[in-house]
């Protein structure tokens, strides 16, 4: 395993209108008025290979935040944010599901867009329903799901033999502890 | 080993993936989230346009009193290329939304978003084709060698709701309390296009003007290669692709640089 993240002086920076919405820079030049805050400003850390973390503080301390910046959810405002190895995240409490779709549905989705050919997703279904411990449920809409259940599918996708950096944030807590 | 650098200016993320695996799995579960699965999915697909056509038919032919050739299959002609046009719009209106626990989850090629959309609703479009041939049969027109041309106007319509879903996606984000305004504002563009009745029904000093819209331009090849049987005018194709070509240079890249911040605007 060979994957690390380094982040020097990373920013990220929200933008609201005079509504208090979050907007785009390109809109906060059209709206004019409006204000700012930084969600993150300075952060220099490096995290090496076989390193577990964890990052602890106060409620909008930027802890989420910075999951996604690593994750490349979020692009850094200020500062540069380097990443290497294969990511998989966890991070929204919805895990990366689509509630009108099957588990099945999803775990396919979710495996193309983390990097699987459609025919590599497909054939990690088995795999994934086995560790995800839904049986029959992987074949109803997500919709039906309880957190528990949402968070062990979401798992089981990302969660891959070949993740060099997994990204949870609070999603876990609605895992069972086995 | 994928290696990615994330900062002020660039946030990139190599991928295995071919881009069409991308795309197809977007469409796939959009198509899922948009129209549910099973025979009520395709019956829906099939009666939408028939019920659309049957609103204006009746009020073209009797209510108006205005018939021309074949008035439902010239009206069909309008309306199953509109149709892909306005749902594509009202699907780029949400799609972020729709998508906002991945958004918020992972990184991946969002440039696709709006293409995804675009293809979902061709498929619906598809189904509704359907229509065209019926009515061809029931007003006892025969196919000619022009029905070839098929494939080339679904392509141009396809363009056009393709290069109007890129910047209806931005708008959607940037103004959210819009959407159905901004619906509302795309559907008036059927009724300033021949799109109950045909451009030459309409009176000379306005076909002018009326050819800029370039829904114009499509309503009337279908009427030419499936009424007419004739191949369309080189205007009715070339005003719409060049709508097209100004919308994706204009809107695409603003896309693109938009695209980065989607995540701070669906924030949980």
């Amino acid at each position: 395993m060979s994957a690390s993240v380094r982040a020097s002086g990373v920013g990220v920076r929200f933008l609201f209108d005079r509504d208090r919405r979050v907007v785009t820079p390109r809109l906060a030049r059209l709206r004019r008025r409006g204000t700012e805050a930084w969600g993150l400003r300075e952060v220099t850390f490096t995290i090496a290979a076989g390193e577990a973390v964890a990052l602890l503080g106060r409620s909008g301390a930027g802890k989420t935040t910075l999951l996604r910046v690593i994750a490349g959810v979020l692009p850094a405002d200020e500062g540069v944010m380097e990443v290497e190895g294969r990511v998989a995240s966890l991070l929204s409490v919805g895990a990366g599901l689509m509630a009108p779709l099957t588990g099945r549905e999803n775990a396919t989705l979710l495996g193309v867009l983390s990097g699987h050919t459609r025919r590599d997703a497909r054939r990690r279904l088995g795999t994934v329903r086995e560790r995800s411990g839904l049986g029959d449920a992987f074949e109803r809409p997500v919709s039906s799901y309880s957190q528990g259940m949402r968070a062990r599918l979401g798992f089981a996708a990302a969660d891959e033999p070949d993740t060099e950096l997994l990204l949870l944030d609070e999603v876990h807590e609605a895992l069972d502890h086995e | 080993m994928l290696r990615a650098v994330l900062g002020a200016a660039t946030a990139r993320r190599p991928s295995r993936v071919p881009r069409r695996d991308t795309l197809a799995a977007l469409t796939h579960s959009d198509l899922r989230a948009r129209y549910g699965r099973g025979r009520a999915r395709v019956v829906k697909w099939l009666l939408d346009p028939f019920f659309a056509v049957g609103v204006y038919l009746v009020l073209v032919t009797f209510v108006l009193d205005r018939p021309g050739d074949a008035p439902g299959l010239s009206i069909a002609c309008a309306v199953v290329p509109f149709q892909l046009v306005i749902t594509s719009i009202a699907n780029a209106l949400l799609s972020v939304q729709l998508r906002r626990s991945i958004v918020l989850n992972m990184a991946f090629d969002r440039m696709l978003l709006p293409l995804s959309g675009v293809l979902t609703e061709a498929v619906a479009m598809g189904a509704s084709l359907v229509l065209l041939a019926i009515l061809m049969a029931c007003y006892g027109i025969a196919p000619t060698v022009a029905v070839l041309w098929l494939p080339v106007l679904v392509g141009v319509t396809f363009a056009l709701s393709v290069s109007i879903a890129y910047p209806m996606t931005v708008v959607g984000l940037w103004y959210p309390d819009l959407r159905l305004f901004v619906i509302s504002a795309g559907r008036t563009l059927f009724f300033v296009a021949p799109g109950l009745v045909a451009l030459d029904q309409v009176p000379e000093s306005a076909q002018g003007w009326l050819k800029l819209n370039p829904l114009t331009g499509i309503f009337e090849s279908f009427r030419a290669v499936l009424i007419h049987g004739r191949a369309p005018a080189a205007w009715e194709l070339a005003i719409p692709l060049a709508w097209s070509a100004l919308l994706l240079l204009t809107a695409f890249p603003l896309y693109r640089a938009e695209q980065r911040q989607f995540a701070k605007m669906v924030e949980e």
